[in-house]
This record gives structure tokens, C-alpha cells and sequence, in this order.
């Protein structure tokens, strides 16, 4: 399926024969306005009764036959703005620097209370008054932090301290002063205590394909991006290939292949069968990970 | 599209190591609700082009829309928890996108007003490339950039999926969880106003 529609060659419309709007006229270009729209945007194939409709009455009220002259011209400028020529677009930097800016929001909220008067020994004084009076920490999965607590604005819960601090147990220390990503923004609490700790997996992908959603097309899945150093790139597949099989099972959706690469497992060789250009070929591919 | 309930969130296997290929934005989208940090950097990598592209488009300036682009994930990530359906995500991560841009619309707008309307509009229907100069057509982008602005939220991203993306009506329909049906009909509004706009700007042009 792809993104774009193919536009309906324009319409012809006939030249309008002038006549005097009264009332009647403008009651039913009120109804044809929205029509007019639909029509100028291919909503209904060539000859169907609904454009032998909007035709006739263009030919006949020159003022709905503006508002048609109107939306092409709109469309016309569209187009100028949609030919722009893009540069500059690099993912892999915004994503870089959306997280430089993530990591800089939340140091400078560390320093907005450490400021405030709570210098880090007596933050640290704190911490050891708390962890004596306290029972232990929870385990991580259920550290939760006070509802209403929105980053670290206001002073920190001893939830907080412990986490910033590197008291959670199944994570290295973080160096001082810096803080791992994801603490002290309101959403992250609610994702730790929601998931078990062992589902939280990073690591690279078996295969590294990002597939199209087919829903039952013919000519296999396509393939839309290879993830650069995967095993699928060492493999030479290329955006732009559709995967037919897996072995010698045919694959028609993504849920599917996902379903094929987990069960043969890390490290595993899989054949793939894909078509590139008309022609149909196989290669093997050695899944990532260690048997 | 997969639609996933959040209650239902599925994480990758536990075997360490063996992460599932991430050939899904709703798993993508699974994971880093799950927590799942490296996730939220693939869905920038995926979704930065096209949206700073559309960016781009309706801002005519690349710093202005990165900008822009990387405000609009900052409050993302933010806000991931708003996200009721992770098929939904491309949607509402675009609506976000097209908020900010509006935002850094207005501040920039104090750019000299573009000269041309819709007679300008109506001159480049007609004419071949060639023979509308590279000014006149930045000054035709720019008062239908002004007109797009003046829209409101709603009529203005159908508008913009559909003229300035070319979307299919199905597909916004799909990225924007609303009826087919609704997306003509908004349509339509937009460019009846945008139409009135443009009229009252060839009005105002002496």
C-alpha cells in the first residue's frame, strides 16, 4: 500500500453561462460547497451520477464554479510548498540531541533544589537519617514514587534521593551529579513499577528489518529499512526487497516473521526467500546473539 | 495497523540478549512505555524525517523546523503516558508535531507580509513552472503558509496531511483514528476557509 494518492486528472469544466443569484440560487450553492470540495478532491470516479451532478451545476452558477477555480488554486499552491526541497533531516542527531536536551532538563532540576539551600551533604545527611528510620527499599519493580510528584521541582521524596543517588540495586551507581535518564520525569515511576525487571531487554535485534504491514498482499512483505551493521544488512538485503519465506514457510505479515526469527532463536541461520526487481532470490542469514 | 491495549503490554523475551527485531512502531511504542529507553530513540530515528519534512514545509526554514521537531519530542516523551492505543502513536505524535510548528509559526511570522493572494494563486494554476519566478512562488508558499496557520487544530491537520503530505483520505483517516467520512467533510471546511482568508488578503492588498 502506499502513502501517497495518485490525483484524478483535472476536470474540464464547462465555461459558466451567466445568470442572476437570487435567493433560491444561494440556498442550493450552500449545498453544493462541500460537494465542490469533494469533487476537486477526486472523491467519486469519472461519470458517477454525484460528478454528473456537480458538473451541471458548475456549468450553470458562476459562483460556485469560482470556488472551484478557488481550491485548485490552493492546491496549487500547496503544491509549491510541498515541492520545498528538504535538507538538513538527520534522525540519528535529533534523536541525539532530544537526549542531550532530556539529560540537561533534569540536571538542571537537580541544581534548582540543590540550590535552594539543600546542599548535597545535607541531602546525603538526609539520605542516611531516612535509610535508618525506614525499612529497606523495596524491590525495584515496585519502587513507586508519591502521586502528584512531577519531577523535582519541589523537595524530593526519599524515594527520590534513593533512586537519584543510586540506591536501586539492579543498576550500576551513576556518577555524581549525573543523572540516568528517565528519573525524576512524572512518567518514569509508572513504567518501572508496571513491568518486571527481566522484560526490560535490551540488546540487538535478530534479523534488523523493519517491515511494511502488508495485510495480505501478494507480493510478500516489504521491506521498508535495514538497521545498519544487523545481520540482515550483512546479508544484503535492501530497502525496498519483499520478504517472501522464511525457511519454507511463507510470511505475509511482520507478527509473523517475528513469530519464525524467535523461534529459530539467537545465533540461528535462517534461508530468506525475497524478490528484488521481478526476480526471486534466497539468501542465508545468521541470526544475532549466541546460541 | 496493530492495535494493542496498554494493559496488555508485551515485553520482548526474556532470554538476555535476544531483543525482538523491532520491525513495528507499536512495539516500539510498547516498549518505551514499558520503560524501554533505547526504544524512544528508535521512534525519533523513524519518525524525524517525515515529521521534520513536514515541518519544513510549513515553517520554509530547516533550523525553525528542527527546532520545532525536537520541542515536539521533548513533550512526547513527556506526555507518552496520554497514549491510550500504541497504534494510535504516529497520529498523535504528528498532531504534536504540528502544534509546535504553529507555535514556532506565529513567533516567526513577522516576516513582511506576502504581497500575493489568491490571484496569484489562481495565475500559478494555469502557468507552467518556468513562468512563475522563484519569488512569486516563495511569496505564493508563504500567504498560503499564513492561511494554513489561521486554521484551527483540527481542519488544519487534515489539511495538511492531505495537500502539503499527499495522504491518502484512508490513510489520515487511519493515522488520525477518525471516521473516513469525517476527514472529507473536514476537508472541505478548511478550504472553504482558507478560501475566505485568501480572499480578505486580496482584499486588504491595495
Amino acid at each position: 500500500m502506499t502513502d501517497e494518492e495518485l490525483r484524478e486528472p483535472e476536470r474540464p469544466v464547462r465555461s459558466a453561462a451567466f445568470r442572476p443569484t437570487g435567493p433560491e440560487e444561494k440556498a442550493r450553492c450552500e449545498d453544493f460547497a462541500e460537494r465542490i470540495s469533494h469533487f476537486h478532491d477526486g472523491r467519486w470516479p469519472e461519470g458517477a451520477s454525484e460528478c454528473l451532478e456537480v458538473e451541471e451545476h458548475l456549468a450553470q452558477c458562476p459562483r460556485c464554479a469560482e470556488i472551484l477555480e478557488d481550491y485548485r488554486a490552493i492546491t496549487a499552491g500547496s503544491e509549491i510548498i510541498r515541492s520545498a526541497e528538504i535538507s538538513g533531516v538527520d534522525g540519528e542527531r535529533t534523536s541525539r540531541r532530544v537526549r542531550a536536551r532530556l539529560r540537561r532538563r533534569v540536571f538542571r532540576r537537580r541544581l534548582r533544589w540543590a540550590g535552594a539551600g539543600v546542599g548535597l551533604a545535607a541531602a546525603a545527611a538526609a539520605v542516611v537519617l531516612s535509610v535508618a528510620l525506614a525499612p529497606p527499599a523495596p524491590p525495584p519493580d515496585e519502587l513507586g514514587v508519591k502521586p502528584g510528584v512531577t519531577g523535582l521541582r519541589d523537595a524530593p521524596s526519599t524515594e527520590e534521593l534513593l533512586r537519584i543517588l543510586g540506591a536501586r540495586r539492579d543498576r550500576a551507581a551513576p556518577r555524581a551529579g549525573v543523572v540516568p535518564v528517565g528519573d525524576g520525569t512524572a512518567p518514569a515511576p509508572e513504567r518501572a513499577r508496571r513491568i518486571p525487571r527481566q522484560a526490560l531487554v535490551p540488546g540487538p535485534p535478530l534479523l534488523g528489518l523493519y517491515l511494511a504491514d502488508a495485510a495480505g498482499s501478494r507480493r510478500g512483505l516489504r521491506i521498508v529499512e535495514v538497521i545498519p551493521r544487523s545481520p540482515a544488512e550483512r546479508a544484503g538485503l535492501l530497502q525496498g526487497d519483499y520478504m517472501l519465506k522464511i525457511g519454507d514457510e511463507n510470511v505475509s505479515e511482520p507478527d509473523g516473521v517475528r513469530a519464525l526469527v524467535r523461534r529459530a532463536g539467537p545465533g540461528a541461520k535462517i534461508r530468506i526467500t525475497y524478490a528484488r526487481g521481478g526476480e526471486i532470490r534466497t539468501v542465508e542469514v545468521v541470526l544475532a546473539g549466541e546460541r | 495497523m496493530k492495535r494493542a491495549p496498554l494493559s496488555n503490554v508485551k515485553g520482548p523475551d526474556a532470554t538476555p540478549g535476544a531483543g525482538v527485531e523491532p520491525d513495528d512502531l507499536a512495539d516500539l511504542v510498547l516498549r518505551f512505555r514499558a520503560g524501554d529507553e533505547a526504544a524512544f530513540d528508535r521512534i525519533v530515528e523513524r519518525l524525524t524525517p517525515r515529521l521534520q519534512a513536514i515541518a519544513q514545509r510549513l515553517l520554509g526554514n530547516a533550523e525553525a523546523a528542527e527546532e520545532a521537531v525536537q520541542d515536539a519530542w521533548v513533550r512526547i516523551y513527556d506526555r507518552i503516558g496520554d497514549v491510550q492505543d500504541a497504534g494510535a502513536f504516529e497520529g498523535w505524535a504528528t498532531r504534536v508535531t504540528l502544534s509546535r510548528v504553529h507555535d514556532a509559526f506565529r513567533v516567526r511570522s513577522r516576516e513582511r507580509a506576502a504581497k500575493e493572494g489568491l490571484a496569484g494563486l489562481r495565475a500559478a494554476v494555469g502557468s507552467p513552472p518556468e513562468k512563475v519566478s522563484a519569488s512569486e512562488r516563495e511569496d505564493l508558499a508563504r500567504v498560503l503558509r499564513e492561511a494554513i496557520a489561521s486554521l484551527d487544530d483540527v481542519h488544519r491537520e487534515v489539511f495538511v496531511l492531505r495537500e502539503i503530505e499527499g495522504l491518502s483520505h484512508e490513510r489520515i483517516s487511519r493515522m488520525l483514528g477518525t471516521p473516513e467520512g469525517t476527514v472529507w467533510s473536514r476537508l472541505s471546511y478548511a478550504r472553504a476557509r482558507l478560501r475566505e482568508y485568501l480572499k480578505r488578503r486580496r482584499d486588504d492588498v491595495t
